[in-house]
């Protein structure tokens, strides 16, 4: 297919080269080549006087017009390359007007310079002041009689479109045509493009000429005349300076080009297309100069308009293609009658164009996007009277400007081609479910399901209608299998169709070249050359064993296949996209690293948009890197890649993505992984593979973001949302790294609970509240903790990208309430500590919620150990929704480490770290918090603040060794008093203090604090007597080994002082005995203020 | 290491050892002592740690606690504690960072390697992060790693003993405060990790 014809393009390169009559001559045996020269020219111009006189018409002409000289007297023409009419016929009217032509060119003698075209070198080297003239001068001055101003008729190559490839650069950077204008005045060349204009260049057709003149298509031979005149006196001052300046000579160059345009553009008017864009001549080609060269360059490649069709096409026909799948499997199982249709628009890119121009519908038309005839753009698609010529696709243009002269060459028209094959596909859609587009201007049709009554009549009518809407034809060809279809539609091209019913199949096949099958290419053609075989009745002798054997099991079966006519594969809609990415293999050329990267970067953006763009992300990460082979010289093909050796490697990431950045980044490292000498690269390709739909993927996504911390729903009062905020600020401390995409489920557990404590505390009748709703209001949007709220300590240990990006979420306030936090703290020399009103758990289990919720009825209905027992019972049982819970655990557990830094620093600091590890025995917690609020609400209000008078009011039995054994002795103790606390403290140790550590249990205490907070007031002494003296046997205990672990209980304790009174004095009593200890044992107090820094 | 100290005991000296020097060179970087640039990455116990890149701090941390092998092998107990003290001009300390050891004679060969690994780990996990706790040091500062004995070592009997010297190094006045960072328990061996600054008291004293 044509989408071939760009990648083959080297493999035409060949270039034909005339050989140089110099060199040549160079080898002969004259003594000086100089000498030899002047000896040839002398002789041919003798020659040539020989024949003029010699000539009759000359004679008699001269004689008729009485002047005794012909019109082109004094004129002395230079016929350079091809001209229409030819040189030799341009030299008989030379003879026979008095003319004179040189056969090489001199400046001395040559007056005119004539051709078709002329390159932009040759322009420089010597056509300067000489004028350059179309043919057309001497023919028009002929039939004229006389010898016609020669304005009209210049020439300047690489000015009008027609002549001259469009360069991608001219969309963005190439001199403005209005600085034409101070070419006369300033002569200054360099001038920049405004957008605007150059935006209407590419998508009008006419926008250029429109800008510097008034009346561009009626440019009449007056006009004409008097702009010539204008700009040959400018050509002059042109050659003047340069001739006056050796440094100045780009500036000439650029002036006379430019006058050069447009004095061609008014020429050019009368051709039968409009130029499109105008060029100066030094316009930048490469990545070299285009800072947006990979943008452009796909905006106008045809190879990128096929691949993006195909995301066009998937998104305008989803419906349908969605419905067809559905259908699909009930189809297939029928094939035994089953027809196919290939369709395919006849030479699309031409047809297309040629619909606005239907008067050169029988002459050679190509599509190309460049119409230098000695240029290496290769044509893209050739109509039926072109490939008369011998014109193909793949061609550059200079070949196919010799095999036929008078090619018409037209550029793309992105946007027709878009419209007509929309059209294409509609019809076929309309008439057909089962379409398998192949291509923008081809597809199969299986209408075995179809209601037709002859397959033929069927495919006519789609050609007539295809005909009708697009006025563009189409050929079908009609087979029982897609391989039959295909090739009848060769067959049938142009503008017919072909059935080949299955009982014709093998004597189609049997003449057929096997290189027309599809699959064949010149590699398994040339190999089965070898072995004689040319057709498909010869390739079907050969048994598939041998087949296998020569070529592989895969090939072997194809070949096999589909020389019998065989092709099994199905008609079926767009196949999934495997990969997508983007390569430019021409116009690259980097002078250094820094030019690869920058293009790295543009390719990666347009890749991510495409990414985007499909709604996918990617995994793997593909750079192909085109390198010029070792030796291989500039290609013949401009710009193009040459030679190259092909280098890929790939990089898999671990998340998916479609971040331009990201994508960067690992193309630039694997770039850098070839160790290339930038000036080598020749081309490079960006392949994104592994694709993964997005929304899947969103979720997991999202989860790393520090909003969708901030925005866990708040429903609960103002009180809650301190812990809130502080867990959060926390989470985003681990946040960084990873985060299991279950995480964010915890905090509106955790926050449905808080609710349903609060309102359990209160006494409300709806106990019930929405346990099982609490999946439900995850999705609620919620509003972030008021900034007043957050802890400015934790928050400014924060990295400093997450608190910029907390800082933007609270619209800039968070900084200044920083700024201001440090003044005051400077101010003051103490950090500002606000003991914590309420604790959050950081993250609440599911059936730690179920938990809560029995504890709270309990409270409300206080029935001591049984309710308990039932409630540890429940723990058992999960009922809303504990599908993540040990993942959660797991997470939880080893957050804990890098933030437990934290608590050293600040009181909040520790608290918030420790609600994080809490969460393993949070559900013990909560039931224990239970029991204490109720044993607090009948213990009196009597204070012990010394470990005396604890001692003193705890029973014997209490005083000793509560900690030794395993399980320590208190536990059992607890068990079996009658304070429901105390009870359930012991039946939680049991299960979680396996490490023997108490600080979990009092974290649990705290993220259930509301609980206990309704019922304040009266709880009974006895269990405040044993549990100071727990504590205090339990620093005992610890003080040798593990202060740290006794440093946390105090903290712990400390944040239950804000809550209340019971625990106000059990840390004083506590920490009393700590200090003490500590000092005895370590020779200091513990810091417990703020880090004091 | 000898051959002959791969004994459970020997073992267990020796990673104790082993920590202690790759916890110093953490402490040292994250008091940023020296430039970052002095220091590289490497990989210990499967955590990210710090390591001198020059060959005087290097030495002179491997050394002081490669020295201190013998005393943790041989007279279990001996070391009470390693501090990394670091002093302000006049020789002043301003933050200690002691590791409390506690060797319990009878080795029992309870603890697998890789649980004591495990343990360790947790302190460098932590005191990569435990900068917030620890005080800037002023200018003109010096650091020293400094071993407390339970009772001096026989010079005699040992020649290696050399490399550590009787000091007196200056003490605070007041009792300082304590930051715990890390401990732990098990039963060969318990270390404890806490950061010592001089008390708000003491820092009066020294203005006036």
């Amino acid at each position: 297919m044509r989408s071939s014809s760009s990648s083959s393009a080297s493999s035409f390169s060949a270039k034909r080269r005339k050989p140089n009559p110099k060199t040549s001559f160079q080898r002969s045996s004259f003594t000086d080549f100089g000498s030899y020269m002047a000896e040839k020219n002398r002789k041919l111009r003798s020659q040539f006087e020989e024949e003029a006189s010699s000539s009759s018409i000359l004679n008699c002409e001269a004689s008729s017009s009485g002047k005794g000289k012909g019109i082109f007297h004094g004129v002395s023409i230079f016929v350079d390359g091809h001209t229409v009419p030819s040189s030799q016929e341009l030299r008989v009217y030379m003879l026979r007007h008095g003319g004179r032509l040189e056969n090489y060119f001199s400046r001395s003698r040559v007056s005119h310079i004539i051709c078709s075209n002329l390159p932009d070198s040759k322009m420089r080297n010597f056509s300067r002041g000489l004028p350059v003239l179309r043919p057309a001068w001497v023919v028009d001055s002929v039939a004229a009689n006389k010898l016609l101003n020669w304005s009209p008729y210049q020439i300047v190559e690489q000015s009008s479109e027609i002549y001259k490839q469009t360069k991608l650069s001219a969309f963005l950077r190439c001199k403005n045509i209005s600085s034409i204008k101070d070419a006369e005045v300033s002569s200054d060349p360099n001038d920049e493009v405004d957008p605007e204009y150059l935006e209407k260049s590419e998508g009008t057709p006419l926008p250029l000429e429109s800008k510097v003149f008034d009346q561009p298509i009626q440019v009449n031979d007056e006009f004409g005349l008097e702009k010539g005149a204008q700009f040959t006196t400018l050509l002059g001052e042109g050659t003047e300076v340069e001739a006056s300046n050796a440094t100045s000579t780009q500036l000439s160059i650029h002036l006379s080009s430019r006058i050069d345009d447009v004095s061609v553009d008014a020429v050019s008017s009368e051709e039968p297309t409009n130029p499109k864009c105008l060029q100066a001549s030094d316009v930048h080609h490469s990545t070299l100069t285009d800072p947006d060269f990979v943008e452009n360059y796909f905006k106008h490649s045809r190879l990128h308009f096929i691949g993006t069709w195909r995301n066009r096409y998937r998104r305008r026909f989803c419906n349908t293609l969605e419905r067809n799948c559905s259908k699909d499997n009930a189809s297939s199982i029928s094939t035994n009658k089953s027809y196919i249709i290939h369709i395919d628009m006849d030479c699309f890119f031409v047809s297309v164009i040629l619909r606005k121009y239907p008067e050169l519908i029988d002459k050679p038309v190509a599509v190309c996007h460049s119409n230098n005839s000695k240029g290496t753009a290769e044509i893209s698609s050739a109509n039926y009277p072109a490939r008369g010529y011998g014109i193909r696709a793949g061609m550059f243009v200079r070949d196919a400007k010799n095999c036929c002269p008078n090619l018409f060459v037209f550029p793309y028209d992105f946007i027709a081609y878009e419209e007509v094959a929309d059209q294409f596909h509609s019809i076929l859609h309309k008439h057909c479910n089962n379409v398998q587009a192949l291509s923008c201007d081809e597809a199969f049709l299986d209408i075995t399901e179809c209601d037709y009554d002859d397959p033929e009549n069927f495919a006519s009518m789609i050609r007539k209608e295809i005909v009708e809407t697009t006025q563009c034809t189409a050929s079908a060809g009609i087979a029982g299998n897609l391989l039959i279809a295909r090739l009848a539609t060769k067959i049938a091209k142009p503008n017919g169709q072909c059935f080949i019913p299955p009982e014709k199949v093998e004597h189609f096949l049997d003449d057929l070249p096997i290189t027309t099958l599809p699959g064949v290419g010149h590699a398994l053609g040339d190999k089965l050359e070898i072995r004689k075989i040319r057709t498909c009745r010869q390739l079907r002798l050969v048994p598939k064993e041998a087949l296998h054997k020569d070529f592989g099991v895969k090939v072997g079966d194809m070949l096999w296949k589909y020389c019998r006519g065989i092709d099994d594969r199905k008609v079926e809609v767009l196949k999934e996209t495997k990969s997508i990415g983007a390569e430019v293999n021409w116009g690259v050329r980097f002078r250094n690293t820094m030019d690869c990267e920058h293009f790295l970067d543009n390719l990666s953006k347009e890749v991510a948009s495409r990414l985007r763009e499909c709604g996918v992300v990617a995994r793997t990460v593909n750079l192909k890197v085109k390198k010029r082979r070792k030796g291989a010289k500039e290609p013949a093909k401009f710009m193009g890649c040459g030679d190259c050796e092909n280098l890929s490697r790939s990089m898999t990431l671990p998340v998916a993505t479609d971040d331009a950045t990201l994508i960067r980044r690992i193309a630039k490292q694997i770039f850098s992984s070839y160790h290339l000498d930038a000036k080598e690269v020749r081309g490079v390709g960006l392949q994104m593979s592994r694709l993964e739909t997005l929304d899947v993927n969103k979720q997991g996504h999202k989860h790393n973001v520090i909003e969708s911390w901030l925005m866990i729903p708040a429903k609960v009062g103002e009180v809650t949302f301190r812990p809130e905020s502080r867990r959060v600020v926390a989470e985003s401390l681990c946040s960084s790294e990873e985060k299991l995409p279950g995480m964010q489920r915890h905090g509106p557990l955790h926050e449905n609970s808080q609710l349903y404590f609060d309102r359990a505390a209160a006494g409300t009748e709806t106990l019930y509240i929405n346990l099982v709703d609490s999946r439900s209001s995850e999705n609620a949007v919620s509003k972030l903790p008021p900034v007043s709220h957050l802890d400015m300590s934790v928050i400014k240990d924060l990295p400093a990208e997450i608190i910029s990006e907390m800082n933007v979420a609270y619209n800039g306030k968070l900084y200044d309430l920083m700024k201001k936090h440090d003044e005051d703290q400077k101010n003051n020399g103490i950090l500002l500590i606000t003991p914590p009103k309420v604790i959050g758990g950081k993250k609440l289990e599911p059936d730690a919620t179920n938990t809560s919720g029995r504890s709270s009825c309990e409270l409300i209905k206080p029935k001591k150990a049984e309710a308990f027992e039932m409630m540890l019972h429940q723990v058992e049982k999960p009922e809303v929704s504990c599908s993540n819970l040990n993942i959660l655990q797991m997470k939880s557990t080893t957050c804990t480490d890098p933030l437990d830094w934290a608590s050293g620093h600040s009181s909040k600091a520790v608290l918030l770290a420790q609600n994080i590890s809490d969460d393993t025995n949070l559900d013990k917690s909560v039931s224990r918090q239970g029991v204490l609020c109720h044993s607090a609400s009948v213990a009196g209000d009597s204070l012990w603040n010394i470990p005396k008078d604890i001692e003193s009011g705890v029973s014997e039995k209490f005083k000793n060794n509560l900690w030794s054994g395993s399980p320590p002795k208190w536990v059992e103790k607890f068990e079996v008093s009658n304070y429901l606390i105390l009870n359930l403290i012991a039946q939680l140790y049991t299960k979680f203090g396996a490490v023997g550590l108490l600080s979990p249990t009092l974290q649990s205490l705290i993220s259930l604090y509301p609980f206990i907070l309704g019922s304040n007031g009266d709880e009974p002494d006895e269990p405040r007597l044993y549990l100071c003296e727990l504590l205090l046997q339990y620093i005992n205990h610890k003080i040798d080994s593990d202060i740290e672990e006794l440093y946390l209980c105090c903290r712990l304790l400390e944040r239950l002082t804000a809550i209340s009174n019971f625990f106000s004095e059990v840390y004083s009593a506590f920490l009393s005995r700590l200090q003490v200890s500590v000092s005895e044992n370590y020779g200091g107090t513990l810091q417990l203020t703020g880090c004091g820094d | 290491m000898d051959r002959k100290n791969v004994t459970p005991q020997g073992q267990t000296a020796r990673i104790l050892v082993e920590f202690l020097e790759v916890a110093i060179n953490c402490i040292v970087f994250l008091k940023g002592f020296y430039p970052a640039g002095a220091f590289e990455r490497r990989r210990y116990m499967n955590v990210v740690v710090q390591k001198a890149r020059h060959p005087q701090l290097d030495n002179y941390i491997h050394s002081a606690t490669s020295e201190l092998l013998p005393f943790i092998q041989k007279v279990a107990g001996l070391i009470e504690r390693v501090a990394v003290i670091f002093y302000d001009k006049d020789h002043i300390p301003v933050e200690r960072f002691v590791f409390k050891l506690v060797i319990s004679q009878p080795y029992s060969s309870t603890v697998e390697e890789n649980d004591l690994q495990f343990a360790l780990r947790a302190f460098l996990l932590k005191l990569t992060v435990s900068k917030p706790l620890t005080k800037s040091l002023p200018p003109g500062s010096s650091w020293e790693i400094t071993a407390y004995f339970r009772a001096l070592p026989d010079e005699n009997n040992d020649t290696k003993v050399q490399m550590w010297v009787p000091t007196d190094t200056k003490q605070w006045l007041q009792p300082p405060c304590i930051i715990p960072i890390k401990s732990m328990s098990s039963e060969p061996l318990k270390v404890q990790l806490y950061i010592e600054h001089p008390s708000p008291t003491e820092l009066k004293d020294q203005n006036r």
